[in-house]
């Protein structure tokens, strides 16, 4: 069950981009961030935006992956940022130039009313409906879209008892107006800005993460942080303790799996029971597991020792690797275009 | 065969992760006898302990059928809690499930989920330690982590003998333990298949151990089912188990190389017994048996 569950989600290849060192692409990343904030300053000039789209595309391209599954990965986050930009596109600024004025609209309360009624007369032919014994309704309840509807339905009903409670002093007859709303040059300008380095600054980072194994991806921080070792932070410390839990990551999943199956083989119930039982459940489950990560934590502090680890030593690294012309050649291109797109 | 407990029809399961997709058992059809001690031997990665975790519905069929006494496993609606303590199911380590402070509550964990009266559980319980040879006297009110290795795996084998299950399926239960614990481990099985009529389910890749213990075997490679039969026809197969990267039992080994120097021995000899037998016909040496029996032991 936790098969379907991936830690980091690099795909292998052998694209250009996974060919390029892990220190390049975090470089990259980080310069493309500094790169928009600068470009935030100026209003209404496209060419750093140009170049970012198409940074994003050519970026997608060589890393092999398929618009299809980079469309799959964005599309919770575009549907959240247009859910964002809604009150952005609105905000006003005084010295800003509207474009465009939707003039105010006149909403009566007893079209409200009418419409809680309406939904009133739904909800009951639902829960009638439901109660009733026939099979076609009975397999349609069973099927795990409907809990999401009753779900949606209760939280509706929520909010129709809040209005009517609102609204419930107001005479028949009245309105009340919804607007005036303004769309303005800066709030437009905001909104593109910010839409399009939300988006590919994300973007940037699932290529990255495709692309780039997470071990790689820490001895890449690790010696990009080098120069922080003069300060007497603990760098070391820090790239010993993350690749020890991305190593094991994997391993105490796989623990954990066979734990829970072996527990719910001899009667444990995570999902029914009374809450005591359930929590005994968990216990069945945790007070092992700890056990095991102790154990491991042990067991394998005992084999750096044996191997002479120390922390104090110069750490050497598995994947040794230095700058190649690929990485210089890829970041060179990048900087000067960025620049030139900055500066028109 | 007449009176199968478990039936299993062009199974097949594959294992999804991300853009990964392993066909992990590939149309199986298989019927196990009630009563019987079934082993499932291949190398890792084989598919047998896939196969296993069908029988109590830890896994569901991408496709085929699973009928374990009477229940289809993947049927809508199927008590799978109902299924699980009939099929009892020990995976390897065992010894890594226990958690509670005393034997006893550990022992207990099982009959108490099945809302049983507490009497009836400290029977059962009570029942189960003596059945793996720790008299509840002496053992129920120890902590579990203060016995050694063996008595643990036999700790949790009474945690699941204590649901009294009608199937006990066993992933590698000697893995990692000394001879005699193992040996010792044996006997309790032995006992519950005959006192209790338990059907076992061993996956093992110790050979000498199915030799011990199953009346049939089931060879699995690559996610198929590539042959059955009882353990004396399929080891006198060795060059082919060979090619599935099994071994035969010292023994056998011992006999085809034997066979190999041009002495006379039936291909129907498999136990230790058998083969001093016929030795001692084929030489005239009369020998005791005694010794015999007592090398049979550490076998």
């Amino acid at each position: 069950m936790f098969k379907n569950i991936s830690f980091g989600v690099y795909y292998p290849g052998n694209s250009l981009l996974h060919r390029l060192q892990a220190r390049t692409k975090l470089l990259l990343l980080g310069w493309f961030t500094i790169f928009v904030t600068i470009a935030n300053h100026h209003t209404w000039k496209f060419a750093p935006y140009i170049v970012l789209a198409i940074s994003v595309l050519l970026g997608t391209a060589l890393a092999g992956i398929s618009f299809n599954h980079m469309w799959g990965r964005m599309k919770l986050l575009i549907l959240l940022s247009l859910l964002a930009a809604i009150p952005t596109i609105f905000s006003r600024n005084d010295n800003s130039l509207p474009l465009y004025t939707l003039s105010p609209a006149h909403v009566a309360f007893d079209a409200i009313r009418w419409a809680i009624v309406i939904y009133g007369v739904v909800l009951t032919v639902y829960i009638i409906l439901s109660w009733l014994p026939l099979p076609a309704i009975r397999s349609f309840l069973h099927w795990p879209g409907s809990r999401r509807m009753r779900i949606t339905f209760i939280v509706l009903t929520l909010l129709a008892l809040a209005i009517l409670w609102l609204i419930r002093n107001h005479p028949p007859g009245a309105t009340f107006p919804i607007g005036p709303f303004v769309i303005t040059d800066t709030g437009t300008w905001a909104l593109m800005t910010l839409f399009t380095v939300f988006l590919s600054l994300y973007a940037f980072s699932v290529i990255l993460t495709t692309t780039t194994t997470p071990i790689a991806l820490i001895e890449g921080l690790t010696m990009l942080l080098k120069p922080l070792r003069w300060l007497r932070l603990p760098v070391d410390e820090f790239a010993l303790m993350a690749l020890i839990a991305l190593r094991f990551f994997p391993t105490l999943f796989e623990e954990l799996e066979q734990l829970l199956k072996a527990q719910i083989s001899r009667g444990a119930d995570y999902a029914h029971g009374s809450l005591r039982e359930r929590v005994q459940s968990l216990v069945s489950l945790f007070v092992p597991m700890m056990q095991g990560v102790l154990r491991r934590a042990s067991d394998l502090s005992v084999a750096l020792e044996a191997r002479g680890y120390h922390i104090e030593g110069k750490q050497t690294y598995l994947h040794e690797t230095s700058f190649k012309t690929l990485d210089y050649t890829v970041l060179a291109v990048v900087i000067v275009v960025t620049v030139g797109a900055l500066l028109v | 065969m007449n009176d199968s407990i478990i039936t299993i029809r062009h199974l097949s399961h594959t294992y999804q992760s991300g853009p990964h997709v392993r066909a992990a058992l590939v149309d199986i059809n298989l019927e196990i006898v009630r009563g019987s001690c079934v082993a499932i031997i291949g190398v890792t990665g084989s598919g047998k302990s896939t196969l296993v975790q069908h029988l109590n519905g830890l896994l569901r069929p991408t496709s085929g059928t699973v009928v374990v006494d009477g229940i289809d496993v993947n049927a809508r609606g199927v008590d799978l809690v109902a299924l699980r303590q009939r099929v009892g199911m020990l995976f390897q380590f065992p010894e890594s499930q226990l958690f509670e402070p005393t034997v006893y509550a550990d022992v207990a964990f099982g009959p108490r989920r099945m809302k049983l009266s507490k009497r009836e559980v400290r029977t059962r319980v009570f029942k189960a330690l003596e059945t793996v040879g720790l008299p509840p006297h002496e053992y129920a009110q120890r902590s579990p982590f203060d016995l050694s290795g063996g008595q643990m795996r036999r700790v949790a084998l009474a945690g699941v003998l204590a649901m009294s299950p009608t199937i006990l399926v066993l992933d590698e239960p000697t893995t990692g333990l000394d001879a005699d614990a193992r040996s010792e481990f044996y006997s309790y099985l032995r006992r519950v298949q005959q006192e209790q009529g338990v059907t076992i389910i061993l996956v093992s890749h110790d050979m000498s151990e199915v030799a011990a213990l199953a009346d049939w075997l089931c060879v699995l490679h690559n996610g198929h089912l590539v042959t059955q039969g009882p353990p004396r026809s399929i080891f006198t197969q060795g060059d082919t188990l060979r090619t599935w990267g099994l071994a035969t039992p010292p023994l056998s080994e011992l006999l085809a190389l034997l066979r190999q120097h041009g002495i006379a021995i039936p291909p129907e000899v498999f136990t230790l017994d058998e083969a001093f037998e016929v030795l001692q016909k084929l030489y005239n040496v009369p020998g005791p048996r005694v010794q015999v029996q007592q090398e049979k032991n550490h076998v």
